[in-house]
């Protein structure tokens, strides 16, 4: 029975989100119905946090019937709309328009061996993922100090506890920094709600799935966009990334963050793609798809701010090369104010004070002096540590290779992005006192995770392209 | 007799000479019962039994503590032996104590269970003054008996060393609570694999432009990717095979268990145990206060332990219901009828309900908000 209702936790957001990733992506031939589902689920299961959010809020009892009735009206709604658009049922299923290069048979004989065992090897992979995930509880000391106690808290008090009088007001107590976003907690707290328990293995199923879903995604997203051997070699190589393996068997939010960054720059991609091609009506249902997902880093730890500004940046750079009217993205901001405005304007009602941790004043602390202490750190952690295999390397050689070709095509977006990201947190290091935590190695290694995803796709890009030797397309030109 | 042969020969000669090393100037063999009579458990009873010679635990943690004043020269490196115990995951500790009275411990997690491994710590790495070794210890924690077929103290030839390296690059430490923070990487020696790694790419991508030529820019460029791709594999291979050892070692302590005893586990403190005892006895709708000692010298983590596992029962700082757990620093006035924490009242008029267990205890108040 408790499989079941685990079965359903996870059902429910999953169709929730892909009826919204099929409605946002449009009814022509786009993503194939496993790479909207890949989506789906990771939109599907913050539209139930944050729903679960604004009914803590207005103090409705938390249950699962009362969570999953707003689901099914939501679902319903979405399928009401994908039907008043006309999207035929084979769209809803539907495959996607495959590379020229993404079948097997296609393949030379060394090649098709290589892909075969690579395969072998990442199937492994998730069946490990998986067994550990349903065998290991929760473990690590931050994972329930940070993130489950709060959940177990919420579950049985079936609410947010915001009762001024209250003794744990808004899980003070269990909740040990309150201004952290909600989102894994609350995907805690929605398991625990169907299945009746806070049990501590089911709990936090979700990184193990989230690494799954981002295994897959990277394997079908550059299947379309690159070949099929640089598709399965990425996501062998995202798959083998160790500090992520752990991450999958744990309760932290980094791996979720990476997930929703991931899924944000397939989206903006794919957004570059539909507007470049002129489809302006797709490029719409694109950008409210990458909105989504940065209002989903947003919500799921304060890092993923970077990412929000990250993506919003080279959005809005994109816009003003290509001149395109900033009108047209505007969509994009939605569903990030959305996140963000009730959350943070939830927190200041509360008197909880908004800062990266012990940043304060950055000019403040700037001004006491840059740690460039930090750096040497880092490179040694990119460079050699066994935590994100060889990407660093890899993607710095491709940079050097293919500069050109990187800057002359929309790559440059992506990188802009991506680059953002990580000068924002080298900031933050250098100029606040979170450098301490570069020299402790407790969280710098956590921050790079949040990246790595990101950065796998894009060197599998340029890899791609290089390796094709094309030339870049004229749709693509920087112009 | 060609060159090359002779060349061959005389390479094996001395690749045989450089594998003996240096005598191995301190071995006990613990399979015979009169080396084990030099050695003293502490806490622990040894044992002789047709399956070898144990220590069994009574009381945590324990010890096996070598000879005194052994004088073991900085030149002899390495300390290697051989153990079995009935669990994974823990650590045990090699301590080292110098002739100037300094001491430090090398920590090394034990592998699969009920299997013996062999485990070699250099020993002098930590040396800083480069005095003799006086004596060397055992300490271990969490296990009921750890069987020790033999210690040996030795300086590796050269050969050796490749095999110590070798066996080291290989060794899976298990996950950790900071691992979740930075994965351990392995090590060649005293360089982190990865480097080898790049100088591997290197020649792999300069072997495959040498056999495209002639040199263009797209072949270089091909052949660095292609390395970094070969590289790439390696590194997954070393790495992926430290889950698969993870794999086995949670299947065989975890993988038969019920959640409960799988939570007891892991958290490995004691504190699921207790607070699972805790809501058998406290009445529904109570609350409880909590107070916890320190673990690893930090407070708060096993106070934070109790509180999490102890949900849906809450804590309340004017609860009726004490819960006392590995805290030494709180006592118990059965006179006054009053418990102190740090010499200083924290409740009158309790009376103590129940010991669970030698360090958890619950007392009930009259004082107090709640029920």
């Amino acid at each position: 029975m408790t499989i079941m209702m685990l079965a359903y936790a996870l059902a429910v957001p999953a169709t929730t989100g892909f009826l919204f990733v099929t409605w946002c992506t449009g009814s022509e031939a786009g993503p194939g119905a496993l790479e909207r589902l890949v989506l789906g689920f990771g939109i599907g299961t913050g539209m139930i946090t944050f729903e679960t959010f604004l009914l803590g809020l207005v103090r409705i009892p938390l249950s699962s019937s009362v969570i999953a009735s707003l689901q099914i009206a939501t679902a319903i709604l979405l399928g009401y709309l994908l039907y008043r658009s006309g999207t035929p049922w084979r769209r809803l299923f539907g495959p996607a328009a495959a590379g020229s290069d993404s079948s097997i048979a296609s393949a030379k004989h060394l090649e098709r061996i290589v892909i075969l065992v690579l395969t072998a090897w990442v199937i492994a992979k998730v069946l490990f993922v998986l067994y550990e995930g349903f065998t290991l509880p929760e473990h690590t000391s931050d994972s329930w100090e940070q993130w489950s106690s709060g959940a177990k808290f919420f579950f049985y008090e079936k609410g947010l506890a915001l009762d001024s009088g209250n003794e744990h007001f808004f899980g003070a107590g269990y909740l040990k920094v309150p201004r952290y976003p909600l989102n894994v907690p609350l995907m805690q707290v929605w398991v625990s709600l169907c299945i009746g328990e806070a049990n501590e293995v089911y709990m936090k199923i979700w990184n193990s799935l989230f690494f799954i879903c981002m295994i897959g995604l990277l394997f079908l997203t550059l299947r379309k966009k690159t070949s099929l051997m640089i598709a399965i070699l990425a996501s062998f190589f995202l798959s083998t990334v160790p500090l992520l393996t752990y991450h999958a068997l744990v309760a932290y939010a980094d791996l979720p963050l990476s997930f929703y960054a991931l899924c944000a720059m397939v989206s903006f991609w794919d957004t570059i793609d539909a507007l470049g091609s002129g489809r302006v009506g797709r490029a719409r249902g694109l950008l409210v798809l990458m909105g989504t997902f940065a209002a989903l880093c947003v919500w799921t730890k304060m890092e993923g701010l970077f990412f929000a500004a990250a993506f919003s940046a080279s959005l809005g750079l994109y816009c003003l090369v290509k001149k395109i009217p900033v009108k047209q993205a505007m969509v994009f901001f939605a569903p990030p104010a959305l996140v963000t405005v009730p959350w943070y304007v939830f927190l200041h009602s509360i008197n909880v004070p908004v800062s990266y941790g012990e940043v304060g004043q950055l000019g403040t602390t700037i001004a006491k002096g840059i740690h460039f202490q930090v750096l040497p750190v880092i490179a040694e952690q990119v460079l050699f540590s066994a935590n994100f295999n060889l990407i660093f390397l890899f993607l710095t050689l491709l940079v050097i290779a293919g500069y050109r070709r990187i800057v002359a095509s929309n790559l440059v977006y992506l990188y802009a992005a991506l680059l953002s990201v990580m000068a924002m947190f080298l900031v933050l290091y250098l100029g606040s006192e979170t450098y301490r935590w570069v020299l402790n190695l407790t969280a710098v290694n956590r921050n790079i995770l949040t990246f790595i995803p990101m950065s796998y796709y894009v060197a599998a890009l340029t890899a791609g392209r290089i390796l094709a030797g094309e030339a870049p397309p004229t749709a693509d030109l920087g112009k | 007799m060609n060159s090359r042969v002779t060349t061959l020969i005389a390479l094996c000669l001395l690749l045989l000479s450089c594998g003996t090393g240096r005598a191995e100037e301190y071995v006990w063999s613990f399979d015979r019962g009169a080396d084990a009579l030099h050695w003293k458990a502490l806490n622990a009873s040894p044992e002789v039994t047709a399956a070898g010679f144990s220590l069994v635990r009574r009381d945590e943690p324990f010890w096996f503590v070598s000879p005194q004043n052994l004088n073991i020269s900085p030149g002899l490196s390495y300390a290697e032996f051989r153990l079995k115990a009935p669990e994974t995951y823990l650590r045990g500790y090699l301590i080292v104590k110098t002739r100037d009275a300094r001491s430090w411990d090398e920590e090394f997690t034990l592998g699969l269970p009920d299997t013996y491994h062999v485990y070699r710590i250099n020993i002098q790495k930590d040396n800083k003054t480069g005095s003799p070794i006086d004596a060397i210890a055992f300490s271990f924690g969490g296990v009921d008996r750890v069987y020790i077929d033999y210690v040996k103290i030795y300086e590796p030839s050269p050969v050796q060393l490749i095999a110590v390296y070798w066996g080291e690059f290989w060794s899976v430490p298990f996950a950790s609570p900071s691992t979740v923070n930075f994965i351990e990487t392995p090590l060649i020696g005293d360089y982190p694999f990865v480097a080898p790694l790049y100088v591997l790419l290197l020649v792999v991508a300069l072997c495959m432009v040498a056999l495209h030529r002639p040199v263009a820019r797209q072949s270089v460029v091909k052949s660095l990717i292609l390395a970094c791709v070969v590289a790439g594999l390696l590194f997954a291979f070393r790495m992926d095979y430290g889950w698969y050892m993870q794999w086995r070692a949670d299947g065989s302590s975890l993988g038969q268990r019920s959640v409960d005893e799988r939570i007891s586990r892991v958290d490995g403190t004691g504190a699921y145990d207790f607070a699972q005892s805790l809501k058998r006895i406290v009445p529904p709708g109570a609350t409880v206060r909590i107070y916890a000692g320190t673990l690893q010298g930090k407070a708060g983590i096993l106070e934070g332990k109790v509180r999490y596992y102890l949900l849906p029962v809450k804590v309340s700082e004017t609860a009726r219901y004490i819960a006392v757990f590995k805290d030494p620093a709180v006592s118990y006035d059965p006179a006054k009828k009053s418990l102190s924490r740090n010499h200083e009242i924290v409740a009158r008029d309790i009376e103590l309900v129940t010991s669970l267990g030698k360090e958890g205890f619950l007392y009930r108040s009259s004082e107090g908000g709640h029920p």
